[in-house]
């Protein structure tokens, strides 16, 4: 078509390295390259399908709570209550757990996590316009409350066969935990091409001019949080799988590491900016960097120290080309 | 749309009263005019019949039909469409996403349809602008006229009964102002009324079948172009309120500045490829004017004198000496100020009272002791309430409720508790009324006679003719012109904008 040929005008080489540098997930990727092959170094045997397969059934839960992190804050909110939805999942799940009713159990628990972390938390942002940043610090300790209710100390019961499937290969070749990563991913990208998707970076973006153009503010916001409560779900089944167990404190980790992901993926806390690629680069990169410290041999006693420094390291690396874009920009 | 009419509407925001109760009633596809000066309620009027804004009273009728209209949905329901004057795009998205936002190509219900959105987009900005704009730029690097040009595309590419468009041609230069205005007709031969927001009278007695003239949040009066003569006389006295009115036209008296001391000099400046090579200087109380075709580099260069641009090459000489001026701080320490042309991003804490935004550059200059004297804070915020004619004239009133005209009268007066060496103007006037850009450039005046120095960029040209002792033409980042005080006028200013009879440096 002609007007087409007009468009695509612009596609030459140049200006196909200028969009990937300025990509706001190249960054992320860029430091992603450099930590993983520092990791090849460190860790043997890296590139064996045993050793990916141990490194991603820690990391797929990572991805998908960031997935779901980056929608929330991409449309102007932060949830606060990520870690607890998990906490929450593992132990409603593994309470009510035998041999016979898992799936039963599973989609219950799903459907709680999308109930309470999705429509509670997008309702009061959405509808009721509460801050949401206290809104899901107080919905995170009503969940994480119920969790520590009904579990007190770690048990409950996990079939010996969900363990397993987790740690093996479907059709002997793929992963598991790859196999449900790339199920979460081929979601997102359905959902990206959906309306609701720019409506969310538009909301995020310029709430009054998402407005001004007709678009319904609080039904997308809490739409926002009901997406990314599907993402948690999933995630919750990858942890209910790997620790075997249900224990209030099972999630709590991945609050703070799906944040430092998204932010070091590009992602800003403003809203309607960075895309959730980057975040997935952000994700592998603590992923990794956890892994970096443990096979340097790093002393449990320096190892939260370390960790510390290298999250700052990979932030400010990632950060230097946006301090560029700021200073150039007149 | 066959009618439509509003009754009785009425608005008021935190005890300032917007709207008295405007009756508003027109049939058949018109061009209406809508009139009057800042704050009179044009703006409140166009945003609550899209919806933006909720009225507190009032009715609305479509074809004599009652309708509801509580939220921009309702409004587009109705097919009411308004094109804003700066809110509704999303900065970090793609011009044709923008254009496309809130009412999507769609290819079944929820997935959408990329391929046909960019190709509308593309098809409304190019009738309109000529390929102006790459449709995959983001709106935050974009000026400010052609968010506005992104603005009016996105506007005309929804299926709308009614389109409001509030000040379009604000920031808009003469050749699209001429293509929108046959857009216009368009859309009227199609039955697609329109309601046009301007100051600029010309434009509304050139276009419109009929004006509405609002004042003090009333109407005061209408003027029907079919059974009265287009004389801009009539208009007049019913947006000012008084017979008598004299329009600021006449030539200032242009002193002559050869003998007087530099200023500011600015040798050889070059940025990336949007300045090359200025070469000028400013004498001290001189009104220098910078004109030339929108987005030519002139806004580029308002800032690298107010030291927002770090990466310049070149050298600046203020007062003889060499300044480097890597942040807007050390400008403005050295007693240059720069009024934004985009003051709601730019200039103004939108959100904070009056007082605190005439403050606020207080604080970084460090004028204050570290305990505050609130009287005396208080008395050079009212002072310059007084100066400026700010209304109303409270001190406590959040920036975001004034009108656009009294805005820029905060950006403007809170340099004048200061006595500034250099003011820079970038597009003062921009949606301002005539009564308020009239006050805007006496102080101006008054300023230049004690001895500042006056940058102005603005896209009018009838702004740099009655007030600019000596005009710059820029062109693609050059200076090609320099207009001294007595060949200053309209046509000379016009001609060596576009380049006419000079040999043009452009290699395409």
């Amino acid at each position: 078509m002609n007007t087409n040929n007009n468009i695509s005008k612009a596609g030459s080489a140049k200006s196909f390295w200028l969009k990937i540098y300025k990509d706001t997930s190249f960054p992320s990727f860029l430091v992603l390259v450099m930590i993983v092959i520092l990791n090849v170094i460190l860790q043997p045997n890296f590139f064996s399908v045993s050793v990916v397969r141990t490194n991603f059934m820690t990391f797929t839960p990572l991805i998908l709570v960031t997935i779901a992190q980056s929608i929330v804050i991409i449309s102007g909110s932060i949830d606060f209550s990520a870690g607890a939805s998990l906490s929450f999942f593992t132990c409603m799940t593994a309470f009510f757990m035998t041999d016979k009713n898992v799936a039963l159990v599973i989609i219950l628990g799903f459907t709680a996590v999308i109930i309470g972390n999705g429509f509670l938390n997008g309702f009061m942002i959405g509808k009721l316009r509460l801050q949401p940043l206290i809104t899901t610090y107080a919905t995170q300790a009503i969940m994480l409350g119920f969790a520590m209710y009904i579990m007190p100390v770690a048990g409950g019961y996990v079939p010996r066969f969900l363990y397993k499937f987790y740690n093996s290969n479907f059709l002997k070749v793929l992963p598991v935990p790859i196999l449900i990563l790339i199920i979460g991913v081929a979601i997102w990208i359905l959902i990206s091409k959906t309306t609701l998707y720019r409506y969310i970076y538009a909301v995020g973006g310029n709430e009054e001019g998402a407005y001004a153009s007709g678009i319904n503010v609080s039904n997308i916001k809490m739409f926002a949080h009901v997406i990314a409560s599907i993402f948690i779900g999933i995630a919750g089944i990858c942890i209910l799988m790997l620790s075997a167990t249900g224990e209030w404190r099972s999630g709590s980790p991945y609050l703070i590491n799906s944040l430092a992901a998204a932010i070091i993926g590009g992602i800003s806390l403003r809203g309607g900016k960075g895309d959730v690629w980057g975040a997935i680069c952000g994700a592998l990169i603590i992923g990794f960097l956890n892994n970096i410290i443990f096979f340097a041999r790093v002393s449990s006693y320096y190892q939260i120290f370390a960790k510390g420094m290298i999250i700052l390291l990979a932030l400010s690396i990632a950060s230097i080309p946006k301090l560029f874009e700021e200073k150039y920009k007149f | 749309m066959k009618s439509f009419e509003a009754v009785n509407v009425k608005k008021r925001f935190d005890g300032v009263i917007a709207l008295k109760g405007v009756d508003f009633k027109f049939e058949g596809p018109k061009i209406c005019g809508l009139v009057g000066a800042n704050g009179s309620g044009k703006t409140t009027f166009a945003k609550i019949c899209c919806g933006l804004v909720r009225r507190d009273e009032g009715e609305f009728f479509i074809d004599g039909n009652q309708v509801d209209i509580n939220s921009p949905i309702d409004a587009k329901k109705y097919g009411i469409v308004l094109a804003h004057q700066n809110l509704s795009l999303i900065p970090d998205m793609s011009v044709w996403e923008n254009i496309d936002l809130g009412h999507e190509e769609r290819r079944g219900r929820i997935f959408f349809n990329n391929k046909k959105a960019r190709e509308t987009a593309f098809k409304f900005l190019d009738d309109l602008f000529h390929r102006e704009i790459s449709i995959d730029t983001k709106i935050i690097d974009l000026s400010p006229g052609c968010k506005q040009m992104v603005e009016i595309a996105k506007a005309l590419s929804q299926n709308s009964k009614m389109l409001i468009l509030d000040e379009p041609t604000a920031a808009l230069e003469y050749s699209h102002v001429e293509r929108l205005f046959k857009k216009i007709h368009e859309l009227k031969d199609n039955g697609i009324s329109i309601i046009f927001i301007s100051h600029r009278l010309w434009e509304i007695i050139r276009i419109c079948d009929m004006v509405f003239a609002f004042r003090n949040g009333e109407e005061a009066g209408i003027v029907d172009f079919s059974k009265q003569t287009r004389d801009e006389n009539l208009i007049v006295p019913l947006v000012t309120g008084t017979k008598g009115y004299e329009i600021n036209n006449t030539k200032s008296c242009q002193k002559d500045f050869k003998d007087a001391e530099n200023i500011l000099e600015l040798k050889d400046i070059s940025f990336k490829n949007k300045l090359k090579n200025i070469n000028f200087e400013v004498k001290k109380g001189e009104i220098l004017g910078i004109g030339g075709l929108q987005g030519q580099g002139q806004e580029y260069l308002a800032m690298l004198i107010a030291g927002a641009v770090p990466l310049y090459s070149g050298k600046i000489l203020l007062e003889n000496k060499e300044v480097r001026l890597k942040q807007p701080i050390d400008a403005i320490k050295k007693g240059i100020y720069l009024v934004p042309g985009e003051k709601t991003t730019d200039g103004l804490f939108m959100d904070q009272k009056i007082f605190n935004n005439v403050v606020f550059p207080r604080f970084s200059l460090r004028k204050d002791k570290f305990f505050l004297r609130f009287s005396k804070l208080f008395k050079i915020t009212d002072n310059i309430i007084g100066k400026t004619s700010l209304v109303p004239a409270k001190r406590d009133i959040i920036v975001s409720n004034l009108s656009g005209g009294n805005q820029q009268k905060v950006v403007f007066g809170r340099w004048l508790q200061f006595f500034p060496k250099i003011l820079i103007l970038n597009d003062p006037a921009k949606g301002v009324d005539i009564q308020a850009r009239n006050d805007l450039y006496r102080i101006v005046k008054e300023l230049s006679e004690q001895g500042t120095t006056v940058i102005l960029y603005a896209t009018s040209n009838e702004e740099l003719i009655s007030n600019c002792d000596r005009i710059l033409i820029m062109f693609e980042g050059q200076i090609v012109e320099e207009i001294q005080h007595e060949d200053i006028c309209h046509e000379k200013i016009v001609a060596s904008s576009l380049r006419v009879g000079g040999e043009v440096e452009h290699k395409q």
